[in-house]
């Protein structure tokens, strides 16, 4: 069998340490059944929409967000996922350190 | 480089991709039974990290490259099932996986993959520790549990590591023993072959002696017959060629007994002659010595001749030497006698004149008178003397003229001394020259003399060994004659025997 060459072989490497990486990051930002969300506005018009349809989920907003127009809401994903993702909103996990919670000392 | 080891590695990268299948599957399971909120996302990462190694797998690859994608789900599905496992009292179980993960890629012979893993594992648990810790621990998790699980990962990878380098160390020194004992029972196999092969051709060659033997005695029983018959045959010509043989050998040994004794008389006779001619040689050896001795008193003799002779050269050129002196001297005496000569021409001359000058003296005294009477007696001296001094030079001029006669005289006399003188020396130096020649000659009749006395003297040494060689070639034709008589016997009871062994052979 001939060998890979050098750039193949890193190529095939980083790919694979890419899949990890996206696997780890989609676990951390699937949003659980219930709890605490992140509100992500993907255009203008989900912008104005975002908070009017959280409330219409149910949510219970707690604050805003890291990123811009972003809120942190707390509810049910059942309620919430299908009528964010129609209005051009991406519903992910708030994790305390995504969410500027100070992290916890080792 | 072996191919025991990379078909293992291909094997267990293929293995691997099958069990990241089934831990999918199995995932899947647990997150129905558990009814798991993140089942989605974990199939999905479980599909996604296992799509490489199922490529290397299915491209039959197990190469370094391989072996590290091929590692790395077995950081990630003990993960997943830790994942699904949030909040459940058996979450920290789950745990117990990444060290059956970690151990399951020792199929592929090589400790890198392994520490890939190790090294996920480790990284993943700190970063979730600090960002999401409820994914790691049920509860609250705390760093020092991490850290006792990343020091049991790493205790893990070293042993794990040590054992894949045995493993591969063993499986190559296994493909090696294993291709030395394909060698050797190759060569076993063709020994067996060979010697196989060498049976058939000895069992072959068997049969083809045993069919040989059988033709071969059979023409051995034929040529008996026929030998027998030939064998008569032969014995007769063979007697009748022995008694010709004997025969001749009979006649021959006579003629050589004849022969011998000619050569008996010969030889004595050349001995007898060659004494004699050594003993003339040593004569003329002895003659030649002689010769040699008077030529060389003979050119001592003709030595001293030329000293003689040279020595009379010698005299003659001093003898020319002063002979050709004294006719100068006698030439001189000529020169002076005739100068004599002159002076009493002169002298004549003067006492003419002076007897003159007395004549006119007397004639002027008488004219004086008285008065020259006294004068008159001088000039009468004066013509006394001038008569006397010619008669004087008279007598110089006859003594001048015979000295001058005799000169002459001696003068011829010494021309013809030194003509003879000459003749003398030419002579003498012819006589040198012949002496000179004669010397040469009497010497090289000398060495001539010698060498032939030398050469006379070996010719008698070799006349000597001549006679020495007749005497013992009388003495050998002695013992031909002998052997001649011997083998004419020896021929006789040849003849008798073959008759005896025709006899019997005819018999037999």
């Amino acid at each position: 069998m001939s060998r890979a060459s050098p750039i193949a072989a890193s190529i095939c490497i980083l790919t694979q340490a890419l899949a990890v990486v996206i696997g780890f990051a989609v676990l951390m930002a699937w949003p659980p059944r219930e709890g605490e969300f992140l509100l992500v506005p993907i255009g203008a018009d989900a912008v104005a929409s975002v908070l009017p349809t959280a409330v219409a989920g149910r949510a219970l907003l707690i604050g805003a967000g890291p990123l811009p127009h972003s809120y942190v809401v707390r509810g049910d994903r059942s309620l919430l996922a299908w009528a964010m993702f129609s209005h051009g909103v991406v519903l992910v996990a708030a994790s305390g350190a995504a969410c500027g919670e100070p992290v916890r000392a080792a | 480089m072996a191919p025991d080891l990379d078909a293992f590695r291909a094997r267990g990268i293929a293995m691997l991709a099958l069990a990241g299948w089934a831990c999918t599957l199995g995932l899947a399971v647990m997150g129905f039974w558990l009814d798991a909120d993140g089942l989605v996302p974990v199939l999905f990462v479980a599909a996604l990290v296992n799509l490489a190694p199922t490529l290397m797998a299915w491209r039959g690859r197990h190469d370094a490259v391989a072996r590290l994608v091929t590692g790395t789900p077995a950081a990630v599905y003990p993960a997943l099932a830790v994942y699904l496992l949030q909040g459940h009292p058996w979450q920290m179980d789950a745990h117990m996986y990444f060290f059956v993960a970690l151990a399951a890629l020792v199929v592929l012979c090589d400790w890198r993959p392994i520490a890939l893993a190790a090294g996920l594992i480790a990284v993943h648990h700190l970063l979730l520790e600090s960002t999401a810790p409820g994914w790691v621990f049920t509860g609250s998790g705390n760093i020092g549990r991490v850290v006792i699980h990343a020091a049991a990962v790493g205790l893990q990878l070293a042993v794990l590591s040590e054992v894949t380098a045995r493993l591969r160390s063993l499986m190559i020194r296994q493909e090696t023993a294993r291709c030395e004992a394909e060698a050797l029972a190759n060569e076993a196999i063709d020994s067996r072959n060979r010697m196989e092969t060498a049976i058939a051709g000895m069992r072959a060659a068997e049969v083809r002696e045993a069919r040989e033997r059988h033709h071969r005695q059979a023409i051995e029983r034929e040529l008996v017959v026929r030998r027998e018959a030939e064998m008569m045959a032969l014995a007769e010509a063979f007697q009748a060629s022995v008694a010709d043989i004997v025969d001749s050998v009979g006649s021959a040994s006579t003629r050589l007994d004849g022969s011998a004794r000619a050569l008996n008389e010969l030889a004595q006779a050349a001995t007898r002659q060659t004494v004699a001619s050594a003993a003339a040689a040593t004569q003329s050896s002895e003659s030649a010595g002689r010769l040699s001795a008077q030529i060389h008193a003979l050119t001592q003799s003709v030595t001293s001749i030329a000293t003689i002779a040279e020595q009379q050269v010698r005299l003659g050129t001093e003898a020319r030497t002063a002979s050709t002196s004294s006719h100068a001297a006698v030439l001189a005496l000529v020169e002076r006698t005739h100068t004599i000569g002159n002076f009493a021409n002169s002298i004549q001359q003067i006492a003419a004149r002076t007897n003159l000058l007395a004549l006119n003296a007397t004639i002027e005294a008488a004219r004086a008178g008285e008065a020259g009477k006294g004068f008159k007696v001088v000039a009468g001296e004066v013509k006394q003397l001038a008569g006397q001094a010619t008669g004087a030079s008279s007598e110089i001029r006859e003594l001048a003229g015979s000295a001058e006669k005799g000169a002459g005289l001696a003068n011829v006399a010494l021309g013809r001394i030194a003509t003879s003188i000459g003749q003398l020396a030419t002579a003498a130096d012819t006589i040198q020259a012949e002496v000179r020649h004669h010397h040469q000659t009497a010497a090289s009749i000398e060495r001539i003399a010698d060498i032939t006395a030398a050469g006379i003297d070996i010719m008698a040494d070799e006349m000597l060994g001549v006679a020495r060689v007749a005497g013992e070639t009388a003495g050998l034709s002695d013992m031909v004659a002998r052997s001649a008589t011997g083998l004419l016997d020896t021929a006789r009871a040849l003849r008798a025997a073959t008759d005896r062994f025709v006899v019997q052979l005819k018999a037999a």
